[in-house]
């Protein structure tokens, strides 16, 4: 769905005060990247640079496109600096001879220079480091591969690992002891990152030869309002406020007692490895209490006791 | 000569013609770096899309083996294909990262062709307002040249009149002669200085209007671009993310085709926009800079020669053909022709 001009700035401000709201760690996608990149889409910042302003019409969220139009300007900003950017006396020229584009040229210019200094979420990206390193060279690492999914959430799958002895083959380390990814991996992410935890769980043992620690998938989103289309096993009550969703599941030796605090998904049916556990939880914020009510509600319907935020519509934190 | 009509606009001199002149021409010199700068930019535009082609190739040779694997009903491929499916996980490469990189190439051209449209388009309106300027001077130098015209022949008869004058005392008509006299050459003066002004504006006009013409050419050349482009990068982008859960079975291969043939038209119309365009301007800007530099030197050349052999005789007929040229100006501009 495309939102008219007069919705876009308070959707973006919405979304940004429901994830301020929800302030999810780090087996979610950046916060921080993800307040900067929704205050680049705002109009305040760019103007009608980036419209079309499109989200997805089942998760309410932005879409690739739009996303990618404000990493394709941060690259655009990253050639130049706020020196070399108009000045305010080239502007009023530009504007006395064309009032729309000279708006248009000082939109841009605020707009790279938000851009210059702000952290963006990735399409896909796949980054880690080395956590430790023992005797024999076995290592313990971490890694962390985060995408805008297909249905216009945002996803992080976060991995701890120890290889058996120094690393080889797709993650090894260079000769300062930094990590080096190969591309590969990426790929195999890029394949896999939806797929059952477990059996990505499978896969990344017999691609990698290593020990997985800790396995986690956060999910930003979706997020609710009115026009978005719910799913039908969803109270139509919960579709009348905003409501962003933020779910984790996890398998990993640190979790010591399997959880299912997920009203949306039923548990899986799986068996967890030995020696670890599983933990699957959603968090919303709400935009008011009686919508927060309304969650509560149907989440206790399907036996689950939720976790409501109600967001502040004002200036969000910073973590 | 009291209610004669007053010169227009900054008082005309030697020095401040040559500074006009100047000015002129580093106005134009000034464009032109800007609209070679803005080449330069064009064909950088056209070297990066060049290489996003021949990657958008490479994928494409790509899915297509992939299309003839999967499809491949040989014997001999169906008795290899337990085997290559066994392949370790980490050889297979996936088909939407190569879409996702491959997308976000063609947005940041197409985001550059957005903003270098931008500044086509301001180009064009600066271009335009030298060409206004260049009109406006040329208005007041011709209502300039006519004033000049008028106040010459005034003085030519008031010196006749003068000379004719037997009630005035010599040494009175000796005083009059010698400031009507003066007078006449100081007008005479501003009378081919301002024809010099004039001729200055119509030389420079021509070419002033090709440049923005040229760069008014690129801007909606470009815009229309940007719109088509725009249009066809947003559908790709679409399939492209409504397809990457999926991207990588087999299934959705020919889809996945069609999302690069999008894309690869998005950039085959920018690459012959650049092709389009570099001619032109490597056809325009060379010979407009070249005429434009031998015509400044040519009028101020000519202005030098007129003003050295400045006298009376010669004055007076240059101000009634001045005269009728303006009547005849006046004329044209009636019928609608441009100066």
């Amino acid at each position: 769905m495309e939102l008219p001009l007069e919705r876009v700035g308070s959707y973006v401000r919405a979304l940004r005060a429901a994830l301020d709201a929800l302030a999810p760690n780090e087996d979610h996608v950046s916060l921080s990247a993800s307040l900067d990149h929704l205050h680049a889409l705002d109009p305040a910042v760019g103007g009608s640079l980036l419209l079309p302003a499109e989200v997805s019409d089942h998760t309410g969220m932005p879409t690739y496109q739009w996303l990618e139009r404000a990493r394709s300007e941060a690259v655009l900003a990253a050639r130049g600096t706020d020196d070399a950017d108009p000045s305010d006396a080239e502007l009023e020229r530009a504007s006395a001879l064309d009032p729309e584009l000279g708006r248009r040229m000082r939109d841009r210019r605020t707009l790279y220079r938000h851009l210059r200094l702000a952290e963006l979420l990735p399409a896909t990206r796949l980054g880690g480091a080395v956590r430790r390193v023992g005797p024999g060279g076995w290592t313990q690492i971490a890694l962390a591969y985060d995408r805008m999914a297909p249905d216009g959430r945002w996803v992080r799958v976060r991995v701890e690992l120890k290889t058996p002895g120094p690393p080889t083959g797709a993650l090894r380390l260079d000769a300062q002891g930094r990590l080096v990814i190969d591309e590969a991996l990426k790929h195999l992410f890029t394949r896999h990152f939806s797929t059952p935890l477990l059996a990505l769980r499978s896969q990344l043992i017999d691609a990698l030869g290593a020990e997985v620690l800790h396995l986690s998938r956060g999910w930003t989103g979706p997020f609710w309002f009115p026009g978005v289309e719910l799913p039908p096993s969803v109270p139509t009550a919960l579709g009348q406020g905003l409501l962003l969703h933020a779910s984790i599941e996890i398998i990993a030796t640190d979790v010591h007692t399997s959880k299912h605090l997920d009203p949306w998904e039923p548990p899986p049916d799986e068996i967890v490895p030995e020696g670890q556990g599983s933990f699957r939880e959603r968090r919303f914020a709400a935009s008011d209490e009686r919508l927060a009510e309304a969650v509560r509600d149907w989440s206790a319907s399907r036996g689950v006791r939720a976790q409501v935020t109600t967001l502040q519509l004002t200036r969000p934190r910073r973590l | 000569m009291s209610d004669r009509q007053h010169y227009l606009g900054e008082q005309l001199s030697h020095a401040v013609l040559q500074r006009r002149q100047r000015e002129v021409a580093e106005r134009h010199r000034r464009a032109m770096g800007q609209v070679s700068e803005l080449l330069d930019n064009q064909k950088q535009i056209g070297r990066e899309l060049s290489s996003g082609l021949t990657t958008l190739k490479r994928q494409r040779s790509e899915l297509d083996r992939m299309e003839q694997q999967e499809t491949d009903s040989s014997l001999l491929a169906s008795l290899v294909r337990p085997f290559t499916a066994r392949r370790s996980a980490l050889a297979r490469r996936s088909i939407a990262e190569g879409l996702l990189r491959q997308y976000e190439q063609v947005s940041v051209r197409l985001r550059e062709a957005t903003a270098f449209s931008d500044e086509l388009k301001l180009c064009a309106l600066e271009l335009q307002q030298e060409v206004d300027r260049l009109h406006r001077e040329l208005g007041e130098a011709l209502h300039n040249q006519r004033v000049a015209a008028e106040r010459v022949l005034q003085l030519e008869e008031a010196l006749v009149e003068v000379d004719e004058d037997a009630s005035l005392r010599p040494e009175e008509q000796a005083r009059r002669r010698d400031r009507f006299e003066f007078d006449a050459r100081t007008e005479a003066v501003s009378l081919e200085l301002y024809k010099a002004a004039a001729e200055l504006c119509r030389q420079h006009i021509p070419p002033a209007r090709a440049l923005r013409d040229t760069v008014l050419q690129l801007h909606e050349e470009m815009a229309q671009y940007v719109l088509s482009a725009t249009h066809t990068v947003n559908a790709a982008g679409r399939r492209i993310q409504g397809l990457g859960m999926l991207a990588d079975a087999p299934i959705v291969v020919q889809e996945l085709q069609e999302s690069l043939d999008e894309l690869n038209l998005a950039m085959e119309a920018t690459a012959d926009y650049v092709e389009r365009s570099s001619h032109l301007i490597a056809e325009v800007l060379p010979h407009l800079s070249a005429r434009v530099q031998a015509e400044s030197e040519a009028t101020e050349a000519a202005l030098e020669m007129e003003l050295a052999a400045i006298d009376r005789e010669r004055s007076r007929v240059h101000a009634e053909r001045t005269l009728r040229e303006a009547a005849q100006d006046e004329i044209e501009s009636l019928l609608g022709k441009d100066p």
